[in-house]
C-alpha cells in the first residue's frame, strides 16, 4: 500500500491524520468514490485543500452557484469539460440547501443521479462543507448519503475561529437575507460547540463566538438562549480586561432585558455599559448605550428624557462620523416627535433617517423607518399610505429574517386595517403577529396584540371575546411589570364595560388606570383616561361631571403640547354642548377642533369634526349647510377608508333628506348606511339607522315602520341603551303592525 | 444473482413495500414482496458468513485476513458494528484503511475510525429521534404510530430488519448508534 505523508502545516495531530486519510483515499480510489470532509472554517478548508493538491496533484474544484439554474451534476460537468481529474472537490454545499423548508429541489435530483455519478465520474468526489450542511445533506439526500465511502472530520481551533468570525463580520449582519442568517446561526452553533469540546481553545475566542451567536439568536427572537451565551462570555472578558467587549456584551444583555420588558435590569445594564465606556473612552459604544437608554425612556413615556439621551448620542455619532448611529438617532427622535403628536417634525426626521439608511444600504434601519413613517401616516388618518408603508417594512423584515420586526409590522397593519373597519383583515394580521410574538417569547408584543385583538372584538360587539382577550393580556402586563400596558388594558376593559352599560365597573376600571398613569407620571395616558371618564359621565348623563373630566384632560393636553389630544377633547366638549342644547357653542367647538386637525394633518379627525358640524347644522335646521358638510366628510371618510365614518355620514345625510322631505334620497342614503353598520358590527349605528328608517316609513305611511322600530328597540335593549329602547318601543306602539301574510295555497 | 430462480428481480423503494400498495404490487407482478434482511450478527452463523465475505475480498487483494486485523477478533468487532449490512462493514474497513499506511489494523486505529463513523451517524439525530431509536432497540418492533419517522430510520439505515426463525421480522437499531458519545 502506498502512503502519502503530508508535511506539517501547523495542524493538530488529529487534523493531520485526517488530511493523510483524504490523500490515501484519493490515491487508492479506482473509480467513483463519494466522500465528505466536515470542516466549519473556510480558512482551515483552504489550507487543507491546497495541501492535499500538493500531495496528490491538481484536483478540479467547483464552488456551487446557488443562483444557477443548473443542478449539481450539470455544474460539475460544465466545470470539468470532459476532463478526468485526480479528484473533484465541491465547495459551497451549504449555499445550495434550503434550510428553512428542509427540501431542496437540486438536492432531490442529485439523490436520483447516484447511478449516473457512478458511471460518469470515475474519480473521487469530495464535498467540503460545515457540519450543519452535512447534517442537512444527510436529511435531504439520505440515499446519496448512505452510499458515501469516506467521511473525514477536521476541527478548527482558536485561530481558525477568529478568522471565521472576522469573515462573518465583513458581511452586514442586519441586512443579510434570512437564509444567510440561518446559515450563519447554524455555523456559529457548530463553531461554539466545536470550541467548547476543544480543550486547548482560547477562552476569549470562545467568548467572541458566543457573543456572535447571541447576536444572531437575538435577531431571530431567541432571547433566552442569547442571554445564556452572553452571560457565559462576560466573565471571560472581565478576566482578560477586554473592556470594549465587556461593554458591548452588557449592552446586548440590556437589549435583551428591554425586549423581555425587564426595564429596571435594562437600565442597570445600559448604565454599566456607559460607565465602562466613559472610563476607557469608547465613544461610539457610549452613544449606543445612550440611545438604548433613550429607547427605554421612550417606552416608559418619559419623552423629554428620551430626547435628551438621543440628542447626546447624536452629538457623539456626529463627532465620530458614524452614519448608521446618526440615522438611528434621527429615527428615534422622529419616533418621539410622533408620540408627542408633532407630525410634521416626525415626518421630516423619519424621512431623513430613511434616506440615510438607504444611502448606507442598511435594511434593518430602512424597515424600522418605514414602519415609523407608517405610524405617522396612520396617526394622520392616511391609512392607505400607512398600510403601504407597513407592507414595505414587513417585506424587508421577512427578507432579513427579523421576527420581532415582522411581528411589529403585522401588528401595525392590523391596527391600520382596524381603523378602516376591515376587521377580518385586521384580525388576520393581529393573529399572525401574536404567533410571531409568542414564538419569540416577546411579552410586550404579545400582551399588546392581545389587547388589540380585544379592541377589535369590542368594536364588533363580540364582548365576551373582547373580555377574554383583555383578561389574557392583563396578567402578562402585570407579571412583566409593564405598568403602562396594564393601565391601557384596564382602560380598555373600562371602555368595554361602558359600551355594555356597566357604568359603575367602567368608572372603577378607568379610575384604576388613571391612578397608574398618575403614579408613573404618564401625562398623555392621564389625559386620555380623563377623557374616557368624561365620555362615561356623558353616557350616564352626568353632564357637569363629564365637563369637569373633559376640562381636566384639555388642560393636560395643552400643558404637554399635544394638539391631537386637545382637538379630540374639543370634539367631545362639542358633543356635550349639543346634548345640552348649546348648539352655537357646539358648532364653535367643532370648528376649533377642525382647525387643529387640519393644522396637524389628521384626516380622520378632520372628517369627524366635519361630521359633528354637519350634525349641528342638522339640529339647527340648516339643511343645506348640513348636506354640504356631511358630503365633505363623506369624501374624506371614503379617502381614508373608514367604513364606520361613511355609515355615520350616510345615516345623517338620510336624516337631512328626511327633514327636507326628500323621501327617495333619504331612503337611498339610509339603505346605503344600514349594511355598512351591519358589516362593521356597529350595533348602535344600526339601531339609529333602523330608527330613522322607521321614521321615514311612518311618514310615508308604510307598514314596514313598525318592524323598523321594533328591530331598533331590540338592538338598543341588547346594548343596554334603555332611553332609546323605550323611545323606539313607543314609536313601534304608535305604528300599525303589517297584516299577517296570507298562507300560500298548496297545489293538489 | 444467477443463483436466484427468477427471470426478473425488481427492487422497490422501502416506502412502497410499507404502503397500502403492498397488496396491489403483489397482484400485478405475481410475486411476493420480500425484504432483503441484514445478516443476523447475533447468530454464530451470521458472523461466520460476514467473516467469509471479508476473507474472500482480502484474498482477492492478495492478503490473508489475519494480516489485516490484529488481533484477528477485531474483525468480529467490525462485523458486529456493521449490523450485518455488508456495505457498512466495508465502509468501516475502508475508513480504517484510509487512516493508516500499513497493516494490520490495530485496536487503536479501529477505535478512532469507529468513533468518527459513529459521530457522523449520530449528528443528524434529534433528542426525540434518539428516544424513538432507544425504543426500537428495546422492543425490536416497528414504530407503527410514526410512519414518516419509521421510513426515515429504515432509509437512512438507523434501523435494520432481521428475519426471525418463524419467518417474522425483527428490528433493531444500527449498532453504530451505541458507539455515539455525545447524544
Amino acid at each position: 500500500m502506498s502512503t502519502t505523508v503530508a508535511p506539517p502545516l501547523g495542524l493538530t495531530s488529529e487534523n493531520e491524520l485526517e488530511l493523510q486519510a483524504v490523500c490515501r483515499m484519493i490515491e487508492r480510489a479506482q473509480g467513483c468514490v463519494l466522500a465528505f470532509a466536515w470542516v466549519n472554517h473556510p480558512s482551515l478548508r483552504e489550507r487543507l485543500t491546497s495541501e492535499i493538491q500538493r500531495c496528490v496533484g491538481e484536483v478540479a474544484e467547483v464552488t456551487m452557484d446557488p443562483k444557477s439554474q443548473s443542478g449539481f451534476v450539470e455544474q460539475w460537468e460544465a466545470a470539468l469539460k470532459g476532463g478526468k481529474p485526480v479528484a473533484l472537490f465541491v465547495y459551497g454545499l451549504e449555499k445550495m440547501l434550503n434550510l428553512e423548508q428542509g427540501y431542496t429541489h437540486s438536492m432531490a435530483i442529485l439523490n436520483l443521479n447516484r447511478g449516473y455519478l457512478a458511471g460518469h465520474f470515475l474519480f473521487p468526489i469530495v464535498f467540503w462543507a460545515p457540519d450543519f450542511a452535512m447534517v442537512e445533506f444527510s436529511r435531504q439526500a439520505p440515499d446519496t448519503w448512505s452510499t458515501k465511502s469516506g467521511s473525514f472530520h477536521f476541527t478548527g481551533g482558536s485561530a481558525e475561529t477568529a478568522e471565521t468570525l472576522r469573515r462573518l463580520d465583513a458581511v452586514n449582519f442586519g441586512s443579510a437575507n434570512q437564509r444567510d442568517k440561518l446559515e450563519r446561526q447554524q455555523l456559529l452553533e457548530r463553531v461554539v460547540r466545536e470550541l467548547e469540546n476543544e480543550q486547548s481553545s482560547q477562552p476569549d475566542v470562545l467568548a467572541d463566538a458566543r457573543v456572535k451567536l447571541a447576536e444572531a439568536l437575538t435577531f431571530a427572537g431567541q432571547q433566552d438562549k442569547a442571554r445564556v451565551l452572553l452571560e457565559q462570555a462576560l466573565p471571560e472578558y472581565r478576566q482578560t480586561s477586554s473592556h470594549l467587549r465587556e461593554a458591548n456584551s452588557l449592552l446586548a444583555l440590556g437589549d435583551i432585558a428591554r425586549l423581555q420588558a425587564r426595564y429596571l435590569d435594562a437600565a442597570i445594564l445600559y448604565n454599566q455599559t456607559r460607565n465602562i465606556c466613559r472610563i476607557f473612552n469608547y465613544p461610539v459604544t457610549e452613544a449606543n448605550a445612550l440611545r438604548s437608554l433613550g429607547d427605554l425612556s421612550r417606552l416608559e413615556a418619559r419623552y423629554l428624557e428620551a430626547k435628551h439621551y438621543y440628542q447626546d448620542a447624536l452629538a457623539i455619532y456626529e463627532q465620530a462620523r458614524n452614519t448608521l448611529g446618526q440615522a438611528n438617532c434621527t429615527k428615534s427622535l422622529g419616533d418621539v416627535a410622533l408620540l408627542e403628536a408633532r407630525y410634521q417634525d416626525a415626518s421630516y426626521l423619519l424621512q431623513k433617517a430613511l434616506d440615510s439608511f438607504r444611502a448606507i444600504n442598511d435594511l434593518v434601519g430602512q424597515a424600522d423607518a418605514l414602519r415609523s413613517l407608517g405610524d405617522a401616516s396612520s396617526l394622520k388618518g392616511s391609512y392607505e399610505d400607512a398600510l403601504a408603508l407597513y407592507r414595505q417594512s414587513l417585506n424587508i423584515y421577512k427578507q432579513i429574517g427579523n421576527e420581532i420586526g415582522a411581528a411589529n409590522s403585522q401588528r401595525s397593519l392590523g391596527s391600520a386595517a382596524r381603523m378602516q373597519c376591515r376587521y377580518d383583515e385586521a384580525r388576520t394580521f393581529l393573529q399572525e403577529a401574536l404567533g410571531r410574538y409568542q414564538h419569540c417569547d416577546h411579552i410586550f408584543g404579545e400582551a399588546n396584540v392581545l389587547r388589540e385583538l380585544g379592541d377589535l372584538a369590542r368594536l364588533q360587539s363580540r364582548f365576551q371575546e373582547a373580555n377574554d382577550f383583555y383578561q389574557r393580556a392583563l396578567p402578562l402586563f402585570q407579571t412583566a411589570g409593564l405598568r403602562l400596558g396594564e393601565a391601557s388594558c384596564l382602560q380598555a376593559l373600562g371602555e368595554l364595560a361602558r359600551v355594555q352599560g356597566r357604568y359603575q365597573d367602567a368608572g372603577a376600571l378607568n379610575q384604576c388606570a388613571l391612578a397608574i398613569f398618575e403614579a408613573v407620571g404618564d401625562r398623555l395616558g392621564e389625559a386620555n383616561c380623563l377623557q374616557a371618564l368624561g365620555d362615561l359621565a356623558l353616557a350616564r348623563s352626568s353632564d357637569q361631571e363629564s365637563n369637569n373630566f373633559y376640562q381636566g384632560a384639555l388642560a393636560i393636553f395643552r400643558q404637554i403640547d399635544h394638539p391631537l389630544g386637545e382637538a379630540n377633547v374639543l370634539r367631545s366638549l362639542a358633543a356635550l354642548a349639543l346634548k345640552q342644547g348649546r348648539h352655537q357653542q357646539g358648532g364653535e367647538l367643532y370648528g376649533e377642533a377642525l382647525k387643529t386637525y387640519r393644522r396637524v394633518g389628521h384626516g380622520l379627525g378632520e372628517a369627524n369634526a366635519l361630521l359633528g358640524l354637519g350634525e349641528t347644522a342638522l339640529i339647527e335646521s340648516h339643511y343645506q349647510d348640513a348636506f354640504r358638510l356631511l358630503q365633505e366628510a363623506l369624501v374624506l371618510f371614503r379617502q381614508i377608508g373608514s367604513r364606520s365614518g361613511q355609515a355615520n355620514c350616510l345615516k345623517l345625510l338620510g336624516d337631512v333628506s328626511l327633514n327636507q322631505s326628500l323621501w327617495a334620497n333619504s331612503n337611498d342614503f339610509l339603505r346605503q348606511a344600514l349594511p355598512i353598520f351591519r358589516e362593521v358590527g356597529e350595533r348602535l349605528g344600526e339601531a339609529n339607522c333602523l330608527y330613522s328608517m322607521g321614521r321615514l316609513a311612518s311618514t310615508l305611511g308604510e307598514a314596514t315602520a313598525h318592524q323598523n322600530f321594533v328591530d331598533a328597540a331590540g338592538i338598543y335593549a341588547s346594548i343596554r341603551n334603555e332611553t332609546w329602547a323605550t323611545r323606539a318601543r313607543a314609536a313601534a306602539s304608535a305604528t300599525t303592525p303589517p297584516p299577517p301574510a296570507s298562507r300560500p295555497r298548496t297545489s293538489l | 444473482m444467477r443463483a436466484l430462480a427468477c427471470d426478473i428481480l425488481y427492487t422497490i423503494p422501502i416506502e412502497l413495500a410499507y404502503s397500502h400498495c403492498h397488496g396491489r404490487l403483489s397482484d400485478i407482478y405475481g410475486g411476493e414482496i420480500l425484504t432483503l434482511p441484514m445478516i443476523d450478527v447475533s447468530q454464530p452463523n451470521g458472523m461466520s458468513v460476514l467473516r467469509r465475505i471479508v476473507e474472500a475480498r482480502a484474498r482477492a487483494a492478495g492478503v490473508a485476513v489475519d494480516e489485516v486485523f490484529a488481533p484477528p477478533d477485531q474483525l468480529d468487532r467490525l462485523c458486529r458494528l456493521s449490523g450485518g449490512h455488508p456495505r457498512s462493514l466495508f465502509t468501516l474497513i475502508r475508513a480504517a484503511l484510509d487512516r493508516t499506511g500499513s497493516l494490520p489494523l490495530d485496536a487503536n486505529l479501529l477505535d478512532r475510525t469507529i468513533r468518527i463513523q459513529a459521530s457522523d451517524f449520530g449528528k443528524s439525530l434529534s433528542p426525540l429521534q434518539w428516544v424513538a431509536l432507544d425504543k426500537v432497540h428495546l422492543d425490536h418492533k416497528p414504530l407503527t404510530g410514526e410512519p414518516q419517522q419509521w421510513m426515515t430510520f429504515l432509509r437512512a439505515r438507523y434501523v435494520y430488519a432481521y428475519y426471525n426463525d418463524d419467518g417474522g421480522l425483527r428490528y433493531d437499531w444500527n449498532p453504530l448508534l451505541a458507539e455515539v458519545k455525545n447524544r
